[in-house]
This record gives C-alpha cells, structure tokens and sequence, in this order.
C-alpha cells in the first residue's frame, strides 16, 4: 500500500532537486568563506578585463589628443590617474560581487535547510514503528 | 470566473503534462523570431540572412539553456556588423564582452529573457512594458537587464542610422571608424537617459 505522505514528500524532493535544487545542492559542497572567496576573485578577474577593455576603447577614442599630448603630458601622472581609477572600480565592484555572492549563499543555504528537512522527515518516515521493512 | 479559473488549471495541467516538449519549444520559436528579427533588421551578412541557418541556430537554442539564445544572437550581431565594418563590430564585441564580464555571467535565465525581450519589445513599439512588467514580476537584476538591453538597442539602431557613413569612411583610417563607433556609446545622451530611467522604473515600480 502506499504510503500517501511518503510519496508527498519525495515528490517535493524530487521537484527542488529539479528546480532550485541543481544550483542550492552545488553550493553545499562549499563553505561560506570560500564559495564567497571565490565568486569575489572571479568577479576582480572579470572586473580587471572589463576595464582594460574599456581602457583601449577610451585610449582608440582620445587617441588623436593623446598623440599630440604624449610629448608634453606627465606620463607618470597619467598612469597614476588611470590606476587610481582602476583601483577604486576594483573596490567598488569587488563590494557588490561580495554583497551578491553573501546574498546568494545564504539563500540557497536557507532553501537547503527545507530539502535537507524533508529528507530527514522521509528518512524517519521509514523507522516509524510498525514499518514491516528492517533496515 | 470559474470558467476562467477552470481553465487556467487546465492550461496549468497541460502544461504541467508536457513541459518537457512545450519548455525547448517556446525557447525555439522565441530565438527563431529574434534571430529573424536581426536579419531583417542588421542584415548586412547575406549568409547568415538564411532560413535554414536561422532554424538550426533556432532547435540548437531550443534545447539549450537561455543563455546559449544570448549567445547565439550576440554572434549574429557581431557577425552581421562585421560585415558592414571590422571596426565597428570590434567596439561592438567590447561592449558586449563588459556587459557579459561585469553582469550577465552573474544572472540567471530570467535576466537573458528580460535582456532580449528589451530590443523586441523597442522593434514592436511597446518598449515601455518592459520596465514596468520587470517592476511588477522581477526585481533589481532584472531591472538592470532592462538598462543593458536599452543601451543594445539603442546602439544598434546608431550603427544601422550611421551605416552609410560608416562605409564612407576609408578602409586605411580605421581609427576613424572606431571613433565613429564609439562616438554612439559615449555621445548618445537619449540612450543614457532612457537606461536610467528605465532603470528607475524597474526599481520604482
């Protein structure tokens, strides 16, 4: 006979495990420190090649002033002006990847603790006294 | 009502039965009409301006998850703009290649639909749905989604205004053509304002 609350319950497992479960179960091989660690690395790395990117674009765009200024600009100020800038984008983007990555975490994490509370349930489901099944 | 609400469980149970054909297929027609959609309007690459190409393109991104779609259109993009100028397609990758660094590769599916429905909802006049639909269903990554797929349109649209004057310029003076390129990004104030505003909406709302 089945076992109506049983079969509600791994179907509700099944369902997160095909839905949010893919992305909340992969993030429970991680802890908080590194899974967030690394998501703020991958975005600095990004970040840093985002701004190159637009570094060439604004350099092909002023490279007519730029040519005529090379002579008499301070190049040492120049270079420092652009890693200052960079420095604080780095900073500034290096927050929000940390902010959205902590988000992230423990959302899943939270989504997690509901999954992990089923399969508990389910699990003691089948030690429930008068279950003819030993295991 | 309650035929309305009977029907909506129908649909519901319908949908429920044959998600697994009904999920790639409306993925396939959606990719199927935006890939038509850059032919028609950027279609400056006469082979990639085939049916067939478009179908393939079309199953591929049906059975693949919507960033593959967002993908698939970026290289039509480029590809079509390549032909018209190297250049142009170059500043256009760059642009493309920073929104995907700094934002999309962070998101979900939910904010590469709302990133491609944003130029088609401009190409079928109803651009302002947009912010508001993503105000009222999606949140604050989405309503970002919303800005970056403004500013794609509205530099498309720049390019496809300036293609003309684009090939007049000589092939030996490509750094007048990036200039030209990257003119569209940094001088088009009506692009920024509506990113913004859109954006505040998306927020607001």
């Amino acid at each position: 006979m089945i076992n109506a609350e049983r079969t509600r319950l791994m179907a509700r497992l099944a369902a997160f495990e095909e839905r949010e479960g893919r992305d909340a179960l992969a993030i429970a091989e991680y802890y908080r420190r590194d899974y967030i660690g690394a998501q703020v690395l991958m975005g600095l790395v990004c970040g840093t090649i985002a701004f190159v990117i637009a570094l060439v674009l604004y350099v092909f765009y002023y490279m007519e002033d730029l040519m005529q200024a090379i002579f008499t600009m301070d190049l040492m100020l120049f270079a420092r002006d652009i890693l200052l800038v960079y420095l604080g984008f780095d900073i500034v983007y290096g927050i929000i990847c940390y902010l959205y990555a902590t988000y992230q975490y423990d959302r899943k994490r939270r989504r997690l603790k509901g999954y992990l509370g089923d399969m508990k349930e389910l699990y003691h489901s089948y030690k429930t006294p008068g279950d003819s099944k030993k295991r | 009502m309650t035929t309305i609400l009977m029907i909506k469980t129908e649909i519901q149970n319908l949908y429920a039965r044959y998600e697994k054909i009904v999920r790639p297929l409306v993925r396939g027609v959606f990719a199927f009409g935006l890939l038509l959609m850059i032919n028609d309007r950027i279609g400056y690459m006469t082979r990639l301006d085939n049916v067939f190409i478009v179908l393939l393109a079309s199953v591929l991104c049906g059975l693949l998850p919507m960033g593959f779609t967002a993908f698939v259109c970026a290289f039509f993009l480029v590809a079509h703009v390549s032909a018209l100028s190297i250049e142009v397609a170059g500043v256009l990758l760059a642009v493309l290649l920073c929104m995907f660094l700094l934002y999309l590769r962070l998101c979900g599916s939910k904010q590469y639909i709302v990133l491609l429905l944003t130029p088609l909802a401009f190409v079928l006049h109803i651009p302002y749905v947009m912010p508001l639909v993503v105000g009222v269903a999606g949140g604050m990554g989405s309503a970002i989604a919303v800005s970056l797929g403004v500013v794609t349109y509205y530099y498309l649209s720049y390019i496809v205004e300036n293609a003309a004057a684009i090939t007049a310029i000589s092939d030996n003076d490509s750094l007048e053509k990036i200039s030209t390129a990257i003119s569209g990004l940094v001088s088009n104030e009506e692009m920024w304002i509506m990113a913004v505003i859109f954006l505040l909406v998306g927020v607001v709302v």
